[in-house]
């Protein structure tokens, strides 16, 4: 078997990290942080959620709550595709880092089979807020900052 | 001799946590006898000027809490920083005191909680 000449590794690792920065860029992403209301803030969540994109999505939210001093934050997760226990631990703990900047943490879009998944973690939920809908969360969030929607 | 600079504002101790005072075998009892010399019931402890909290800082910040508590002095914790935010719940899975945005913020705690 021929030995690769050392110009033969370096053009391989050179193509290898190529490739690397190709799939690091294609996997960037921006994550909407949408200001609803004065303090409020809607983070929609959609498509599969991992670690690299969770981390990034917790950054954003504790950077947007520093410079605007944000109150509550909604993350509304009815958009994401899979919702397994990895990516239940990774809103825990979103909640609980927006709790320790004291800002307000309401996830909405939890259904049956999320409730489940959360609750099979055995992580204590008793201090974050989580709704059905999206409207729910709403109401909460506005109540928090002394609002009410009320019907003209 | 603990390195933190304090003040008293609206009646309530405001401590900008160094946290060179960890270092010292007694800095739960020097806090304590801050807070308590200052004759006040509410504290704030401003972690600001601290760049990067550790697993080990939130026990130390703990400990004071839960000393103060048992003087009944009530505590609020403020000035986390963002990335200290993002990484601290990797290394442990609660904490047990009350937390805020910034001082006026935990002033607010206070008055709702």
């Amino acid at each position: 078997m021929l030995q690769k000449t050392d110009a033969e590794i370096m053009k391989d690792q050179n193509q290898r990290i190529s490739d690397l920065e190709r799939e690091v860029s294609s996997s960037s992403f921006d994550i909407p942080l949408l200001k609803i209301a004065e303090s409020v803030l809607m983070v929609p969540l959609v498509g599969t959620m991992d670690s690299v994109k969770s981390q990034k999505v917790m950054e954003d939210i504790l950077i947007n709550i520093k410079m605007n001093e944000t109150k509550v934050v909604v993350i509304d997760i009815a958009g994401i595709t899979v919702v397994d226990s990895s990516v239940a631990s990774h809103l825990i703990k979103i909640a609980k880092a927006t709790n320790l900047m004291g800002c307000k943490s309401i996830i909405s879009g939890i259904s049956p089979i999320i409730a489940q998944n959360i609750v099979n973690l055995g992580v204590n939920v008793s201090d974050i807020e989580t709704t059905n809908t999206l409207k729910d969360s709403m109401v909460k969030a506005y109540k928090y900052i002394g609002y009410e929607l009320i019907k003209m | 001799m603990l390195k933190s600079n304090y003040s008293i504002i609206d009646e309530c101790l405001i401590v900008d946590l160094d946290i060179v005072d960890f270092n010292l075998h007694n800095f739960t009892y020097l806090f304590s006898t801050l807070a308590v010399e200052s004759k006040q019931t509410k504290v704030i402890l401003n972690l600001e000027s601290i760049e990067v909290i550790t697993s080990r800082d939130i026990e130390n910040i703990e400990k004071i809490v839960s000393i103060l508590k048992l003087n009944g002095i009530d505590t609020v914790v403020c000035g986390i920083n963002p990335y200290s935010a993002s990484v601290i719940f990797s290394f442990i899975d609660n904490i047990n005191f009350y937390t805020a945005l910034d001082i006026r913020g935990a002033f607010d705690t206070f008055s709702t909680k």
